[in-house]
């Protein structure tokens, strides 16, 4: 186990290295800050010492060793517009994403499995034929066009929710939650549904799958035959089986959720990375831009890794070399 | 008779909608005294799965019982009821299936699979008292360190070694009457021996009467009390098992016998049968063998033969031109 563990930290290093080289080209690519950043009316003279400051007169590969020496000291670059280590900024943007995607996993796995079990075990069933129907939709609408839809019903119309922003929050451990205050979680309410739909979608379609796959199985059927109840059938038998797909695919889920929450956040003004990063983006601050790319690869390794590992926990087939 | 174990009267399964539904099963009847042992015998596709699986009220939709009954130690049950169904399954009546990596749950441990058969029908019964009921299992039908084999998962222990705690797990209430659709097939030739001489006298001792579905004519000579021959949803043959494979009356039965190599075969060559079985749904007016049979006459092609005594009144045959010597059709 450990030694699994440590083969894949390893892996997800080398992963890291080769992303960082990817996102420096890239971000080369999408055009200089200086356009952007100086002002019109600032003189060569004036220009050409911020080009100096900020190390763009250097060639690129010579920046991406000054940027690998920094991130090796945990310093990755400081904001060309906050003047802040970009790092900091993205840990204080971190909770609210954090709570947004929890949020809409949690509402995802409490609706979609549900529903997915009851659709994979009565498929004829008109309910079951509604709650595919349902899935369906959670899976081709567009996230942003549902989270204006939503804003549109329930802010505008209905008057029931606020459209952007946290609300009031609570610091718990130094860190601000907004789930915890009625205000916050009128807040949260929308862009965690928002944001949630997708992955119900997926998880009933994955449910409902799995479910119907595994009645056929002879294990069922032998339950059946010892004369085991059919709820019991069903919870301890077939679901205990298809917990590991839905297990894996939830978990590996989580990082595309950070990772689509930068639409909703954006939609919603959601305080969080997603919002940061596209502000970033559009002013080139080029820092702030790498050290997000780098954090959220960096979650999705982690991420993988803990879905490995729960995965050997359920499944007593499955040992990790090493152990 | 009082000690007739399973019964089963009139037994017709169809599939599909109303009106174009497909019979599978037609008509048929058996039973099986305590303590013995019915081979159902008929090559794939004859219906005899699904004759065992409504008897335990097991269909699935859309194959359903048209019509029929069944009785358990002299009490009518009614398979398509399944409240009652669900009492009765594991507890007074049991079924085995064919592949022994796929009957028991891979993510649940063999003890908490052991266990439940008795706590499903007995929550009283304590945690355990339970165990303890599943070590006796386990012993009973040859396993030799029941606690080792308690705690594994299925995938730590070998195919024989599932087959029995399945068998086990089948006995472990002491049901009436055990379903059994080729529960050795899956296993190597000396394991699937040693499982059968076990369960042989599992039955003897201590009442159980089995059903045993098979293509295997050899597991049945060593095992079986009576036959049923099965062909195309149709009982064809039925009698003791000694009587049928000495001297088969049924041209299917004859055919099926002479398809099998045994050691004390007494044709020189292997032959197998012309044709394929009909297709449920495509079945035609006369003798469902008819097409395949050496021995047909016309009279075979118009009207159906009905299951007739034949020989001392002990055997069953569907055929008005029976072979009565047992010789070479
Ligand atoms: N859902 C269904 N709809 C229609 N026909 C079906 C359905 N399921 C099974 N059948 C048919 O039922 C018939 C009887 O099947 P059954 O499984 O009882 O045969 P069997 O005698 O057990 O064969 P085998 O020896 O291969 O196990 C087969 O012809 C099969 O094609
Ligand atoms: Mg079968």
């Amino acid at each position: 186990m450990t030694l699994f563990i440590l083969r894949r930290l390893l892996q997800g290093a080398q992963l890291m290295i080769v992303m960082s080289i990817i996102v420096f080209i890239g971000v080369y690519l999408i055009g200089n800050p200086v356009d952007i950043l100086i002002h019109p009316a600032a003189t060569q003279q004036q220009k050409a010492e911020i080009i100096a400051r900020l190390g763009l007169d250097r060639p690129l590969w010579e920046q991406y060793g000054q940027f690998v020496m920094g991130a090796l000291r945990g310093d990755l670059g400081t904001s060309y517009v906050y003047r802040v280590p970009a790092f900091g900024l993205i840990l204080k943007a971190l909770p609210a994403t954090m709570e947004l995607a929890l949020s809409a996993m949690v509402i995802a796995i409490v609706v979609g499995i549900p529903l997915g079990l009851w659709a994979g075990y009565r498929p004829h069933s008109i309910p079951a034929q509604a709650i595919t129907a349902f899935s369906i939709l959670g899976f081709s609408l567009p996230t942003f066009w549902v989270g204006l839809m939503l804003i549109v019903l329930f802010s505008v119309d209905l008057g029931l929710a606020p459209s952007g922003g946290r609300g009031a929050t609570v610091e718990v451990f130094g860190i601000p939650l907004s789930i915890l205050t009625l205000d916050g979680l009128r807040h949260l309410m929308l862009p965690a549904i928002s944001l949630a739909l997708f992955k119900i979608g997926l998880v009933i379609r994955l449910t409902r799958a799995s479910m119907q796959e595994t009645l056929r199985q002879d294990f069922v059927r032998f339950a059946r035959a010892k004369g085991v109840p059919e709820h019991r059938v069903v919870v301890s038998h077939v679901f205990r089986n298809i917990l590991l797909p839905i297990v894996t695919v939830v978990g590996m889920e989580f990082g595309s959720l950070i990772a689509f929450a930068v639409v909703t956040e954006t939609v919603f003004s959601w305080p969080g990375m997603g919002k940061l990063i596209i502000d970033s983006i559009s002013v080139l601050d080029r820092p702030v831009i790498v050290a997000y790319l780098m954090f959220t690869a960096f979650l999705f390794v982690l991420i993988n890794l803990l879905v490995d590992v729960a995965y050997s926990v359920l499944d007593p087939r499955v040992r990790l070399a090493g152990r | 008779m009082s000690d007739v174990a399973l019964a089963i009267r009139d037994l017709t399964v169809e599939a599909g909608p109303k009106g174009r539904s497909v019979t599978l099963v037609d008509g048929v009847s058996l039973s099986v005294p305590s303590g013995k042992i019915l081979a159902l015998v008929g090559e794939s596709g004859s219906g005899k799965s699904m004759t065992a699986l409504a008897a335990m009220g097991l269909l699935e939709p859309p194959v359903r019982i048209a019509s029929g009954g069944a009785s358990l130690a002299g009490k009518a049950v009614d398979p398509t009821d399944r409240r009652q169904m669900r009492g009765i399954r594991g507890r007074d009546m049991a079924m085995i299936f064919q592949d022994p990596m796929m009957t028991l749950n891979p993510v649940m441990r063999v003890d908490e699979q052991v266990c439940e058969a008795v706590t499903v029908h007995d929550p009283s019964v304590s945690k355990a008292e339970a165990l303890r009921r599943a070590r006796e299992a386990l012993v009973t039908v040859g396993i030799p360190a029941p606690e080792e084999r308690l705690n594994a998962y299925p995938h730590q222990l070998s195919g024989g070694m599932r087959q029995r705690i399945v068998i086990a797990i089948a006995l472990i209430n002491r049901p009436a009457v055990v379903l059994a659709a080729e529960p050795t097939t899956a296993l190597d030739v000396t394991t699937q021996g040693q499982i059968l001489h076990e369960v042989k006298r599992l039955c003897r001792d201590t009442g159980t009467a089995m059903v045993w579905i098979t293509h295997d004519l050899a597991v049945v000579a060593s095992l079986a009390d009576t036959i049923a021959v099965m062909y195309a949803g149709r009982i064809v043959e039925q009698g003791p098992a000694d009587d049928i494979l000495a001297r088969p009356l049924h041209p299917y039965t004859r055919g099926l016998l002479d398809s099998v190599p045994m050691i004390d075969t007494r044709s020189e060559r292997l032959r197998s049968i012309p044709g394929m079985p009909p297709v449920a749904g495509s079945i035609t007016a006369g003798c469902r063998f008819a097409p395949r049979c050496e021995r047909a006459v016309e009279a075979c092609r118009t009207a159906e033969p009905a299951l007739a005594p034949a020989g001392n009144g002990a055997r069953l045959v569907r055929c008005i031109r029976p072979l009565d010597d047992g010789g070479a059709a």
